[in-house]
């Protein structure tokens, strides 16, 4: 689904990612473990080029689905690669508002229509039960918890392939972690999912397969089971040790 | 597609807003650079002779600056160390020695008399300090580099007291817990630790205050006599801009006497220049230093 | 006994300081509204400026109203042309040597002196361009003064926030500029108002750049954008510098200082409205 062949990135003269070759399978959740400053979340940004805005340089080789990103429009390229932050941003309009925003750029619907996308990707984002009375209220008024499935349900507005998500549950309590680990299981059947963890813990509920890394290289890449069990590298072990 | 129109549509007059300054700002460099060539190449190193005169229309003219580049730069001096010892006494003042809702009230009211236009502070300069001057020091009238300085030390205050605050707010937050922790008074704690701190950060407000100091025109031009010549402290005095904004309305387009104002314009936005690259090199110095 | 009395000196000079520079602070404002408010009357707000020489007797209002259209006119092109600016510097082209030189080139532009604004515009656009003396002429010296004002603060605004809005958004696949016609722009529109504002009001109380370039001692309310135009503080400087009038002078001051005062304070109650407003907003 997603090939990636000698990718490195960095700011300026520093190089943060070195020489990263990784193919990602399609309709799983892959975990990206490791160190804090390892480079998890500036590999996410390579994936849909929000690292250029942020003043960074990508270089090397990416496919999704065997069509090359550098050269695709970073609109399209946003459309079809969606992330979600690690702080939870609610838009400062409405729920409702929030999710017709995305939705309006990206397609022509008709009232009704846009009423029961909505609708449909809050079912989907396992909000709408709890929005439903609300839906013209702020959407700051929102728990950390819902804006970050309100965050998740803006990212499916868009209709993508691949969906990142970058420490999605740091920022928020036990339940509100599992209500999105619940939804991410989910949601794998139909997106391929990448989630950024530094709780090794997570990775071992929610992933397939797991991505570790360190100082900026992939040290490896392993099956969900075998990576718990028998993890290549001595780092890993470790790190797997202290959990 | 018609999005992409927008979309268009809205970079278009962004890249616009954003080439129109950078034109304005060559423009204006390349303007007064050429005006200002005429000067340079006939008259040049005339004008920066220091026994040479300002005497633009007499029979045989002189274009002498000497003594308006020293003015300008002795009103700007004073008026910054005036500035610089108030403000911070003020700063240090609004910090520690009034209640918190009190300082607030008077810092923003301060910061309000930064908008008190240029002229009203010539004006009052002169219905206040000139007059009082004429009478207690036996000047024939009360316009003097002293008034000037006073005047435009006042000007300057708002900035000074706002951005000191702002870093005596900033090392506050850094040191003063383990300050009281090790029992020191409020005055060790600002004269000791707090003063230091800041210490970089006042020389960088000092040099942009100094900055200001150079291009203000209004309230100098009201106050300082209009004399171009060499400044003694109660004596009359001329500044750059001043002279530019007294004399420019009565010469002809095209005529050396213009060129030498221009030159003398470029003579000031050097000064600036160098002032703007001394503060930011201590600044980046500072930066240095703290990591 | 010795380092108490030290202390003691010390937080006395910081006092006497704070309390001097206070105190001047507060003079500045109550001495001109005390020496001006007998001036201060319905005909002389109204009335055109009368008497031998011009202004000795009569009103104000052509100078109060040319003021407005000046700074009306200018905050309007600089303050857009600043927004602008800010705008690209914020969310567009994060490298490249093009964004140096528009950083540079704002950076330059507010150091330079507001008479050789007024000086630029008096030969070139005058001179060379042939433009009269006019409301559009002053109006452009002003305006190119205001820029640098505005694109500092509202870059600041922008970024404070915008930053994370237009991250968020771009991730979703829109354009920046849907985010910033319908996110950005309306969230922070009340501050970018207020700096224009502000801006407006530092262009009203400019002299050096209207001086040759429009600003005259009589004339009536500009019709066309090419006519002359009376302005406050430039009336204020011909009394004062004439010796036409030091009571209308004084009056004229005060009419232009709580011109500019209401504006301010108008800004700083929004302000503090928007914040409180905002605080709900979270709750």
């Amino acid at each position: 689904m997603i090939d990636i062949q000698g990718l490195k990135a960095g700011f300026g003269k520093k190089e943060i990612l070195h020489n990263i070759q990784l193919h990602i399978p399609a309709d799983q959740i892959t975990a990206i473990v490791g160190q804090s400053g390892c480079g998890k979340t500036t590999f996410l940004k390579t994936l849909n080029r929000i690292l250029e805005d942020e003043g960074g340089y990508i270089q090397g080789q990416i496919l999704i689905k065997d069509k090359n990103i550098m050269g695709m429009p970073k609109e399209q390229l946003c459309k079809m690669v969606g992330l979600v932050f690690q702080q939870p941003i609610a838009f400062p309009f409405s729920v409702r508002r929030n999710l017709s925003y995305v939705l309006k750029y990206h397609n022509r619907l008709t009232k009704e229509q846009l009423e029961t996308r909505i609708v449909e990707t809050l079912k989907k984002a396992r909000l709408y039960d709890e929005v439903k009375e609300h839906m013209n209220q702020s959407a700051l008024k929102l728990s950390g918890g819902q804006k970050q499935r309100l965050a998740i349900a803006r990212s499916l507005c868009a209709e993508p392939e691949v969906l990142l998500l970058d420490e999605p549950c740091s920022a928020l309590d036990m339940k509100n972690t599992i209500a999105i680990e619940e939804l991410l299981l989910e949601l794998k059947k139909q997106y391929t999912i990448m989630v950024v963890t530094h709780n090794l813990a997570q990775a071992q509920r929610i992933a397939d397969s797991v991505i570790f890394m360190d100082q900026g290289k992939v040290l490896e890449m392993t099956p969900k089971e075998i990576f718990f069990r028998e993890p290549k590298t001595q780092l890993a072990k470790e790190q797997i040790a202290y959990m | 597609m018609r999005r992409k129109f927008c979309n268009l549509m809205g970079k278009s007059i962004i890249l616009f807003t954003a080439f129109g300054v950078v034109f304005l700002m060559f423009l204006m460099l390349f303007h007064i650079l050429s005006e200002s060539l005429l000067a340079f190449t006939e008259i040049g190193i005339h004008m920066f002779l220091p026994d040479a005169q300002w005497r633009p229309v007499s029979e045989n003219p002189q274009y002498g600056l000497m003594p308006v580049i020293a003015g300008t730069l002795y009103v700007s001096g004073l008026a910054v160390s005036a500035a610089l010892v108030f403000g911070i006494g003020c700063a240090v003042f609004l910090s520690f020695y009034v209640p918190k809702q009190i300082a607030k009230v008077l810092l923003s009211f301060i910061e309000l008399a930064a908008g008190i236009p240029s002229v009203i502070f010539g004006f009052i300069g002169l219905t206040v300090l000139v007059k009082w001057f004429a009478g207690h020091f036996g000047m024939a009238a009360g316009q003097s580099v002293l008034a000037a300085s006073i005047v435009l030390g006042i000007m300057l205050l708002p900035f000074v007291v706002s951005t000191c605050q702002e870093s005596i707010q900033h090392a506050r937050n850094t040191y003063e817990l383990a300050a009281l922790a090790l029992g020191f008074s409020r005055e060790m704690l600002i004269v000791r630790i707090i003063l230091p701190a800041i210490s970089k950060g006042i020389v960088a407000s000092a040099m942009m205050a100094f900055g200001r100091g150079l291009g203000e025109t209004m309230a100098v031009m009201m106050v300082i006599g209009n004399s171009p010549i060499y400044p003694k402290l109660l004596g009359r005095a001329q500044t750059l801009p001043a002279l530019t904004a007294l004399e420019m309305g009565s010469i002809e387009y095209g005529s050396r006497h213009l060129s030498v104002l221009y030159a003398a314009n470029v003579i000031l936005l050097v000064i600036l220049l160098l002032t703007m690259v001394c503060g930011h090199l201590l600044h980046r110095r500072a930066l240095q230093n703290e990591t | 006994m010795k380092r108490k009395l030290k202390h003691m000196l010390a937080g006395l000079v910081f006092c006497l300081l704070g309390i001097f520079t206070a105190g001047v602070t507060l003079f500045l404002f109550l001495y001109v509204f005390y020496k001006g408010k007998d001036v201060i009357s319905l005909s002389f707000l109204l009335e055109e400026p009368a008497g031998v020489p011009v202004g000795t007797d009569g009103g104000i209002f052509p100078a109060l109203a040319g003021s407005v259209y000046l700074g009306g006119l200018s905050a309007l092109m600089g303050g857009l042309m600043g927004i602008g600016c800010a705008v690209y510097l914020s969310f567009y082209s994060p490298n490249g040597r093009f964004r140096s030189m528009v950083r540079v080139s704002i950076q330059g532009l507010s150091g330079i002196p507001s008479i050789l604004f007024g000086l630029v515009a008096y030969t070139f656009l005058i001179y060379q361009l042939g433009m009269p003396r006019s409301l559009l002429c002053a109006s452009v010296a002003v305006a190119a003064m205001i820029v640098p004002f505005t694109a500092i603060r509202a870059k600041k605004i922008l970024d404070e926030k915008g930053r994370e809005y237009m991250s968020n958004s771009i991730s979703l696949g829109l354009s920046r500029e849907y985010t910033l016609g319908r996110l950005i722009l309306p969230v922070c529109l009340a501050e970018l108002i207020e700096t224009t504002a502000l801006g407006m009001a530092y262009g009203m109380g400019a002299v050096a750049p209207i001086l040759y370039t429009g600003a005259v001692m009589q004339s009536k309310i500009p019709e066309k954008l090419t006519e002359p135009f009376m302005s406050l503080p430039y009336h204020l400087y011909m009394l004062v510098n004439n010796g036409f009038s030091l009571e209308y002078a004084y009056g004229t001051a005060f009419v232009l200082m709580a011109f500019l005062l209401c504006i301010h304070l108008i800004c700083k109650v929004i302000s503090y409205f928007m914040d409180k407003k905002n605080c709900n907003r979270y709750s």
